[in-house]
């Protein structure tokens, strides 16, 4: 990838948080294998996926890659230096270029340490667009740089 | 059936007729017969035959002459008695207070006189500008609120003129202020009824309370207007005075420029009545008898059975009953068509037509020597000598009266306008400089009903005719159904409420009042 002042590429450690509710009771699920096991939390939100149309998103994204719509503050998303719009290309390894929105999902569900490969350099900026008649029309273009 | 004629194979064709009409008969549901001698129209005594139906028509001709001869003579008894009637009141009304003041002999100037004086005047303009105008229409019935008005008049008069007459005569009252004091009195008693006069009958209404829909009959047109709390009558002076503005004048023809060439012949066709029967149908008049009855009944219904389709096809406007739906669609596109290619046509030659006429300049009117000289040299030549509107109007005219004629002609507006009404129009565009297209407006739609240059009856003075279920007088309601009737056209208006709003607020939050993007697919990890 080219690399210019505006996009890099960073590995992000994480670790799930368990969720704690209005009481501060720790949140549980049931697990697949049976039990009971704390719901824990990553604090962000993500879009995306190989089988989704991009053209639903307000964004505007390059591609089906799976970016990152919002982080929670104080997660540990946020702590780990997760930002909006940044691109995560592996998690733990596993390459996510291939992978649904559900699977991508499931797969960020299921591991309790997240190391992720994210690339960082998504940004949204308008042009503004005159026409003969003096109005001006803004176009809003997303650009991967 | 007659048994002897001059003719054996006329008999015989007959007969064979007769034979058929009774196989279809036959063949027909059983309970067609005896729905048999209601439709026959020209075999029982209420209904109408052919001739019958044409004196019929000439008679209501003559009946529609005679009734707008005599509106043409203006002169209506009823109204013009209640004219004279509230006239009469109304100066009575007016003079009392003064003859009040006058009649005691000692006449010591107060001030009061001078209140009186003021508020007489204050009456007098008031009553001017409301009550002397020119009446907008005359209704069926009694216009209740001017009734309960002249009557709170005369009421208060002649009770005032009866206290008067008690205390001045009977006990020889002299106190002048005090009869000064009740003169005033009495034009204050004047000025409040005047007041409510004007609250019942101009105020009261202008709120809209319901929303009548007006519905046109033969050709379908409907508008609806905002009313207020009127009476029925009142309700229909104001459709009418809506109608005349915002309805397409009703072209009668227009119903056949939708019907295509072919069309038309069969629709010719449809008109020609069999006299064959003629003579049977005194004897198939019977209940369905024997056979010959049958055959007679049946000869005598299928000829006034046709007759009575065209007498009903005649009576519903005129339009051929038997047009398919896909002959009415083809013939609709094709008519859209030319009509789209003729108003092009019209369009161009109007622009042409008034691209020639230029407004002269002032140099040009004094003449060419004054010209300055520094112009170039194409702006040198005289154009043509410099005309007035009206031979403008002329000489441009011929250029595009071929494309008006036909365009006129395709939208049956031809028998509207004459030569001398287009070139009196044309002048006028000219002499106040206006655009091509504003020349063409007039004759590209029918146009409203105010301008249709020859609408019945003369444009000054119109007669309608109501019909309503319930007494006219009675005021609006939900529901409430009637019919203006003039002619051909007819108008049904339908009344509705307009339901009660209760309005609420909803105010914004500022700190609340935020949005989230929507993501199809977003998961939160």
């Amino acid at each position: 990838m080219p690399s210019s002042p505006h996009t890099q590429t960073v590995q992000l450690q994480l670790e799930k948080v368990p969720e704690r509710d209005s009481h501060g009771q720790r949140v549980m699920v049931k697990d697949p294998a049976g039990g009971l096991a704390p719901k824990l939390l990553t604090g962000f939100r993500f879009a995306g996926g190989i089988d989704q149309d991009r053209q639903y998103c307000p964004y505007g994204y390059p591609d089906c890659g799976i970016y990152v719509t919002h982080v929670y503050s104080g997660s540990p998303a946020d702590k780990a230096g997760l930002r909006v719009h940044d691109k995560i290309l592996q998690v733990n390894g596993n390459n996510l270029a291939f992978l649904g929105h559900a699977q991508v999902a499931a797969l960020l569900n299921r591991e309790t340490q997240l190391s992720l490969l994210v690339h960082r350099g998504f940004q949204r900026f308008t042009t503004q667009l005159s026409d003969s008649l003096g109005s001006e029309a803004r176009v809003s273009a997303s650009v991967l740089l | 059936p007659p048994t002897d004629s001059d003719n054996p194979n006329e008999l015989g064709g007959l007969q064979q007729h007769q034979q058929q009409q009774q196989q279809q008969q036959a063949n027909q549901d059983d309970n067609w017969g005896e729905t048999n001698t209601a439709l026959t129209g020209a075999t029982s005594e209420t209904g109408m035959s052919a001739d019958e139906m044409a004196r019929y028509s000439r008679e209501l001709d003559a009946a529609a002459a005679a009734a707008a001869s005599a509106d043409a003579a203006g002169f209506d008894c009823g109204r013009a008695m209640a004219t004279v009637l509230s006239v009469t009141l109304g100066l009575a009304a007016f003079i009392s207070p003064l003859v009040m003041v006058v009649l005691p002999k000692a006449g010591a100037f107060t001030w009061e006189l001078i209140s009186l004086a003021f508020r007489l005047l204050i009456l007098l303009v008031a009553t001017w500008c409301l009550f002397f105008r020119r009446g907008r229409a005359s209704m069926p019935r009694v216009y209740i609120f001017r009734v309960l008005i002249l009557f709170l008049i005369f009421v208060i008069t002649f009770a005032f003129w009866l206290f008067y007459g008690v205390r001045v005569w009977q006990y020889q009252e002299s106190d002048y202020s005090s009869i000064v004091e009740f003169a005033v009195g009495l034009t204050d008693a004047l000025l409040f009824v005047h007041y409510l006069g004007v609250v019942l009958l101009e105020i009261r209404h202008l709120q809209a309370r319901y929303a009548i829909k007006v519905l046109r009959s033969p050709d379908g047109e409907s508008h609806i207007y905002p009313v207020g709390e009127l009476s029925i009558q009142r309700a229909a002076v104001l459709v009418l005075q809506q109608y005349a503005v915002d309805f397409n004048a009703f072209n009668p023809y227009l119903e056949q420029a939708y019907a295509s060439a072919r069309n038309r012949s069969a629709h010719r066709r449809s008109y020609r009545f069999y006299d064959v029967d003629q003579g049977s149908q005194a004897n198939g008049s019977a209940a369905a008898g024997g056979d010959n009855g049958g055959g007679g009944n049946g000869g005598g219904h299928s000829s006034s059975g046709r007759h009575q389709r065209r007498g009903s096809a005649a009576g519903g406007g005129g339009g051929g009953g038997s047009r398919s739906a896909a002959d009415r669609f083809y013939d609709e596109c094709e008519y859209e068509r030319r009509l789209r290619k003729r108003r092009a046509r019209l369009v161009t030659a109007a622009e042409e037509a008034f691209a020639h006429v230029r407004r002269a300049t002032n140099s040009e009117l004094m003449g060419p020597q004054h010209l300055p000289q520094h112009m170039p040299q194409q702006q040198q030549q005289p154009i043509g000598k410099p005309m007035s509107a009206y031979e403008a109007a002329q000489t441009v005219f011929p250029t595009m009266l071929r494309a008006l004629q036909k365009y006129l002609r395709i939208t049956k507006q031809q028998p509207r306008y004459t030569t001398d009404m287009v070139l009196h129009h044309l002048t006028n565009c000219i002499h106040y400089g206006l655009s091509a297209k504003a020349f063409i407006e007039r004759y590209l739609t029918q146009g409203p009903v105010v301008e249709d240059p020859r609408a019945p009856a003369g444009r000054k003075r119109q007669t309608w005719t109501l019909l309503c279920d319930c007494m006219p007088s009675r005021s609006l309601d939900d529901g409430v159904q009637f019919c203006l009737r003039q002619g051909d056209v007819s108008l049904f208006c339908t009344v509705k409420r307009i339901p009660f709003f209760s309005l609420g607020e909803e105010v914004f939050d500022n700190k609340r009042h935020k949005f989230v993007l929507r993501l199809n697919s977003e998961t939160s990890v």
